[in-house]
């Protein structure tokens, strides 16, 4: 209930490069390899986008990401970016600030064209060419037009 | 503004404003309308962009302490299991509406005196029915005539909104059942209707509609009662109104677009602010005359505040149903449960009303919700067991008016403009828990004869709180209610009130149709008898 932030600043290039890492660790590829994870699928710029908006969780953010960043330098010798798949799933899981990115997360991989055409859609908006639906079978309503009237009369 | 007092001064360019303004446009008295919203532009609809369903999280949220635009209010509803929803412009919350669009019963205006509990209201549904007929006409309604719920006079001009593989895979469970269902009757243009594009099922309703098929009073009734030479000032909200020595309303105090105080006269005041925003302009109209709130003598605006308590239930099922097709709010209604029956164990009833699938975004939310859709491995698996084979239901409870369920002034939360905010105080009756607990139940069952093999539940759902009502409520005693049969308060004979907060009781339908009838209603009793309005 209190009037919007001032825009924060968006993120480093070293930042966004791990959270695009950390974005495909909260949705990785699937396993057929059809949809994309959500880091190589460009939700990043959405979610930079509201972290620019949300100050708070913006601090969160880069906070976690640095120390995201000594944990796999202390455990694997090398940035957080550079680890496995496997590592940094198992460094973004023990990482609180995970979890309030998973909302923005799926907001931002699911209205991705790439996603959009791997769920069988079109990679465009609803608007302004709608969708074609088949004609009412209003048959249906044989056996509710065969009874009497339900409104009390008063 | 002019110095000069207008004839009459609306306050609210929304549903009841819009249908109102263009009834009285006839009469070409000086009709003005302050709107503290703005128009919307069609092309800033998030329909037509790729981020369209994050944008109900955001500046399309239903609920204005999310928007946070400079056109909201604030609202304290911590204290309330419902929160407010609604939306500030030109058409108000008919731009996120859903336009399902059905009318009260006839037993919805004699609750007192056919189940002995709320009040009658002074008038009946043979009264409203001309208005519900024109109304339909005005915006342009979808339905099917004969459905045996309702009185065989009612008429819709367009035929039924598509009801597509899901709509018709929850009918056949209606039917197993042997459960009333119909077409839903939509305020949506199923086909070309007085300049108005068709609907295209582009699934978007709760967004606004860029095709303007969805009928939002902006496109509707705006533009013949701006043709007719009503004026309407955007960006302009009122803090009071103000009275005359002798107790009559003299016009309002307002903040334009900049912040600048305002004075505007007026010889008739019409208060159009739903039923949120209207009893929080009449307790924030203290006056010497008024210290506890304009036409407050009752000591009842702001108290009676009811919403329909929703349950929501969604079934999941093993095909795709194509639910991201049509018209997101409507497709068939069912009132098998409508009308009174003791046995049930409470009183009054509800309507069920299906809901479409969802996209992906809010499939994804959906899911994170309700614990099913985690995060790392095993998400896109979890997705695709939900993704197009949900089809949701919420039953629309009949809430029962009750003086503890109130609207009140904030003392610390106010708007951009420094007005008190309003602040909500509201429990659910042991009447509605009954009422929402058979609904879970008798959901769970016709989704299950459809098709269903897991559901998700939320009663109340929380972000429901859309229709508001009870606030300035209609009767014939002045120390039982706010506003007479006429739409005039009892204590201010120039002042009317014509949205959601005069409603008597609920009903348990959708209340838009009832309100722009009442308007309509309100503005015809008006032109019928201005020589002798303020006697």
């Amino acid at each position: 209930m209190t009037a919007a932030a001032t825009p924060a600043a968006g993120l480093g290039a070293e930042e966004r490069r791990a959270l695009v890492c950390v974005l495909d660790a909260l949705i990785p590829p699937s396993p057929d390899g059809r949809r994309p994870g959500a880091g190589q699928a460009g939700a990043a710029a959405y979610v930079e986008n509201v972290l620019r908006t949300l100050p708070d969780l913006r601090t969160m953010v880069v906070e976690g990401l640095r120390e995201l960043d000594e944990q796999a330098r202390g455990l694997h010798g090398r940035a957080f970016a550079s680890c496995s798949e496997p590592e940094r799933a198992v460094l973004v899981a023990a990482q609180p600030f995970g979890y309030a990115l998973v909302p923005h997360a799926y907001i931002g991989y699911y209205q991705q064209g790439s996603v959009l055409e791997a769920l069988g859609l079109e990679a465009r908006p609803p608007h302004p060419q709608g969708h074609v639906m088949t004609e009412n079978d209003l048959s249906l309503l044989a056996p509710v037009r065969a009874r009497s009237k339900r409104y009390r009369d008063c | 503004m002019s110095q000069e007092p207008v004839d009459v001064l609306i306050i609210g360019a929304g549903a009841a404003g819009a249908a109102f303004a263009w009834s009285m446009a006839e009469t070409r008295m000086d009709i003005l309308c302050l709107e503290q919203g703005d128009w919307v532009k069609h092309d800033d609809y998030p329909g037509l962009r790729m981020d369209w369903e994050a944008r109900q999280f955001g500046d399309f949220a239903f609920s204005p302490n999310v928007r946070c635009r400079r056109e909201d209010y604030p609202v304290n509803d911590a204290g309330s299991p419902i929160q407010v929803a609604n939306f500030n412009a030109v058409g108000g919350s008919t731009i996120l509406y859903a336009a399902h669009f059905p009318r009260f019963h006839p037993a919805d205006f004699r609750t007192r005196t056919l189940d002995g509990v709320g009040d009658d209201w002074p008038i009946d549904y043979t009264t409203l029915a001309p208005y519900y007929d024109v109304n339909a006409r005005m915006m342009g309604v979808s339905g099917l005539a004969g459905d045996p719920m309702y009185p065989p006079d009612k008429q819709v001009p367009l035929p039924p909104v598509p009801l597509g593989k899901l709509g018709e895979t929850l009918a056949r469970g209606f039917n197993r059942l042997g459960w009333h269902w119909w077409p839903s009757d939509s305020a949506i243009t199923t086909a070309e209707y007085e300049g108005r594009a068709p609907c295209i099922n582009a699934g978007t309703c709760l967004l606004g509609c860029p095709q303007g098929a969805k009928a939002s009073s902006d496109v509707t009734y705006w533009p013949p009662a701006i043709r007719k030479g009503v004026r309407v000032a955007t960006r302009c909200r009122v803090r009071e109104i103000t009275v005359d020595e002798r107790g009559m309303a003299d016009g309002v105090i307002y903040y334009d677009g900049d912040g600048k105080e305002c004075r505007q006269r007026a010889h008739v005041v019409v208060v159009a602010g739903n039923g949120i925003g209207t009893p929080r302009l009449l307790l924030n109209s203290r006056s010497r005359q008024f210290p506890e709130g304009l036409a407050n003598r009752s000591g009842l605006v702001g108290k009676r505040l009811m919403f329909h308590p929703y349950a929501m239930v969604t079934g999941i099922f093993p095909e795709r149903l194509q639910g991201y097709k049509g018209p997101s709010g409507c497709s068939i209604i069912s009132q098998e449960f409508y009308e009174t029956d003791p046995a049930r164990g409470f009183a009054r009833g509800y309507s069920f009303e299906m809901l479409r699938g969802f996209g992906p975004v809010s499939t994804a939310m959906l899911g994170l919700t309700a614990g099913r859709m985690p995060h790392g491995e095993g998400h896109h698996r979890a997705f695709d067991e939900l993704w197009d084979r949900t089809a949701g239901m919420v039953a629309i409870c009949e809430d029962l008016p009750e003086t503890t369920n109130t609207v009140t002034l904030d003392p610390e939360l106010k708007d951009a403009d420094g007005i008190p905010a309003p602040r909500i105080t509201y429990r659910l009756s042991e009447n509605s828990r009954a009422m929402l607990e058979h609904a879970v139940a008798r959901g769970k069952e016709v989704l299950a004869a459809a098709g269903a093999g897991d559901f998700m539940v939320q009663a109340p759902l929380p972000v429901a709180g859309w229709h508001l009502m009870g606030t300035a409520c209609m009767g014939v005693d002045p120390a039982k209610s706010v506003v007479n049969e006429r739409g005039r308060t009892h204590d201010v004979k120039n002042l009317f009130i014509i949205d959601g907060s005069i409603f008597t009781t609920a009903a348990g339908v959708n209340p838009t149709n009832t309100i722009q009838a009442l308007a309509l209603y309100i503005a015809d009793t008006m032109k019928k008898n201005l020589a002798n309005l303020f006697d």
